[in-house]
């Protein structure tokens, strides 16, 4: 009878020592995945940072013409990025949530950068907010519904841009998310 | 006490350290992940800031004249900012920032508390201090958070 307890005390023992080493491979599992996809995400924030902060610094460049659109979620603007005297367009917008059939985050939205009148407006990253805000000369924040007119638009010196970068993938129903704030004032802008 | 007795207080030693070492290797992954997000926002808060100075006027005697002698610029004691600038709303001018300390709170990430620093350097070398005026003055950006222990730094040369 001691012997057959001893058996049972041992097998319950080694069933509960299993369990926690599968449950502690399955924490190291998630905890690599949760790792991953928030440097992936990171990576991804700066690759869609660099790229605004590259082209949004150099609007006006070399032409005459500033910004075209001021709206809270579409910048768009004059700039001759390869110094040929000839203006391009470059514009940042928020598409539809529609658009990214193959993305399970419910919240991201596509961030689109559209060089001229191009058809093909690729995606630069996945938002789940983006704002842009119009500063003028003396600090305050230009209102939307006057930014319509070129008068208006003529008076912007800094552009704030606030970003929410989000993951595609979720990693136990938890999407890594990065926000950004970046206040650029573009050197040429209506000067 | 018996072998298996031992046996099962190795395995048992064994198993919590493994255990330790994983929350232990997951804390140290969490926390850089933090940290590396930390860089990210707190250098999009210093450059912002950077960028708002660029955007002023050498000094306040540039505003509304040019100048051609250093002399003419403010003194060095006299940096930092002039009558009447209470806040950075009113800030006219790169060196009124100079002393300049103030938080900026974000979503994720906590408040991040930036100072800076406003300076003359020789003009045709930026990165020595001089107690004299002359035609370039360089900013020191300094972006702390509690959570952190780095302390994040930018700097840059504006020339007149």
């Amino acid at each position: 009878m001691v012997s057959l307890l001893d058996v049972i005390g041992a097998t319950v023992i080694s069933a509960f020592v299993i369990l926690i080493l599968i449950n502690l491979n399955a924490q190291i599992s998630i905890s690599a995945g949760e790792t991953l996809l928030t440097t992936v995400v990171q990576q991804q924030a700066t690759a869609t940072i660099s790229d605004i902060e590259y082209h949004v610094y150099k609007a006006g460049h070399q032409t005459s013409g500033g910004v075209i659109v001021a709206d809270s979620t579409r910048l768009k603007f004059y700039s001759d990025y390869d110094n040929d005297g000839v203006s391009e367009t470059l514009e940042y917008y928020l598409g539809a949530k529609s658009e990214l059939t193959d993305v399970k985050n419910p919240s991201a939205k596509p961030l689109h950068k559209k060089l001229n009148n191009s058809a093909d407006a690729p995606i630069i990253g996945l938002v789940d907010t983006v704002m842009f805000s119009y500063i003028d000369s003396s600090g305050a924040i230009l209102s939307y519904s006057k930014l319509t007119a070129e008068s208006e638009r003529n008076k912007i010196r800094s552009i704030k841009i606030s970003l929410s970068l989000l993951s595609a993938m979720p990693m136990e129903g938890v999407y890594p998310s990065v926000d950004w704030d970046r206040l650029i004032s573009p050197r040429n802008l209506n000067l | 006490m018996g072998n298996q007795q031992m046996l099962v207080i190795g395995g048992l030693l064994i198993l919590s350290y493994l255990m330790l070492t994983f929350y232990n290797v997951r804390n140290d992954q969490t926390s850089f992940s933090l940290f590396t997000e930390n860089v990210i926002t707190g250098t999009s808060v210093g450059q912002s800031l950077i960028d708002e100075i660029q955007t002023k006027s050498f000094d306040e005697k540039t505003i509304s004249s040019a100048v051609t002698s250093a002399d003419s610029l403010t003194s060095v004691n006299s940096i930092g900012p002039d009558a009447g600038e209470t806040n950075k709303s009113k800030f006219d001018d790169v060196d009124d920032y100079n002393g300049l300390k103030y938080s900026v709170s974000t979503n994720r990430i906590g408040t991040f508390s930036l100072s800076s620093q406003v300076y003359y350097v020789q003009n045709l070398n930026p990165n020595t201090k001089i107690n004299q005026r002359s035609f370039a003055k360089r900013v020191d950006v300094s972006v702390t958070n509690p959570l952190f222990e780095d302390t994040l730094k930018f700097s840059t040369v504006i020339s007149y």
